[in-house]
């Protein structure tokens, strides 16, 4: 191996030492370029995956790419139950003026589930009635946001 | 003197083409343009992701030896001696 090398001509030599340094350089410089990219808020826009939603019987399924959000009632919960693990949740809750109530939802037991007490399973009850809602979930600095209507048929 | 200068110039491109395939195959391939390159496979792997694990090493190892012999070759044009 010794011999091998000795036998190479000084320019490859000097290539061989060379080529190490280089070849570090630019892992830090990758690493760097993933950290930069990574801090870099990115939205996406999530949509009900059936076309329509409706969160009383737990048929409001919002998707972008591999993730899913389902959006449910469940014993007075309003509960969201993701794909994949969620840092934070916030449901928005939107009225006939377009004026939104904001409820930060809590992490149920893992981060693929939040829930949080909210008013909707009495306003969506009646037959016919709708409500629009709005929800931000982040994951590792992406924002999946999301609009849809949940309708009582 | 003038030979010494016209030689350095000629050494001096050799490493810029060197360091733009250095650049080019692992920051161009391995990093900015891995997704369209993902879009290709070979040998079942995605292109992008390819260069960024193997691609770019198999470059920098034909790169030395390219390198050896470009300058050897200037050696030999400008009557360096090889030591």
């Amino acid at each position: 191996m010794i011999k091998a090398f000795s036998k190479l001509d000084k320019h490859t030599k000097v290539a061989i030492f060379i080529a190490p340094i280089l070849l570090i350089l630019g892992f830090a410089a990758a690493d760097m370029w993933e950290e930069h990219k990574a801090s870099e808020v990115r939205f996406y826009q999530m949509i009900p995956e059936d076309g329509q939603c409706n969160i009383l019987t737990k048929e409001c399924i919002l998707a972008v790419d591999n993730l899913r959000i389902s959006i449910y009632e469940e014993d007075g919960l309003t509960t969201a139950n993701s794909t994949f693990a969620l840092d934070t949740m916030t449901l928005f809750v939107v009225d006939q003026n377009g004026m939104s109530e904001t409820y930060r939802m809590g992490m149920k037991d893992s981060p693929h589930y939040w829930y949080q007490k909210t008013e909707l399973a009495e306003q969506l009850a009646q037959s016919g009635s709708e409500k629009t809602l709005r929800f931000v979930a982040t994951i590792d600095g992406g924002q999946y946001i999301a609009e849809f209507t949940s309708k009582t048929p | 003197m003038e030979n010494q200068s016209t030689y350095w110039q000629e050494n001096l491109r050799v490493i810029k083409i060197c360091l733009v395939i250095w650049f080019v195959v692992s920051f161009g391939f391995g990093l900015i343009l891995v997704e369209p390159l993902n879009a290709i496979r070979l040998g079942g792997y995605k292109l992008g992701f390819w260069f960024a694990q193997q691609g770019s090493i198999y470059t920098f190892l034909a790169l030395i030896f390219w390198y050896g012999k470009k300058m050897n070759d200037l050696d030999k044009k400008y009557d360096v001696e090889n030591s």
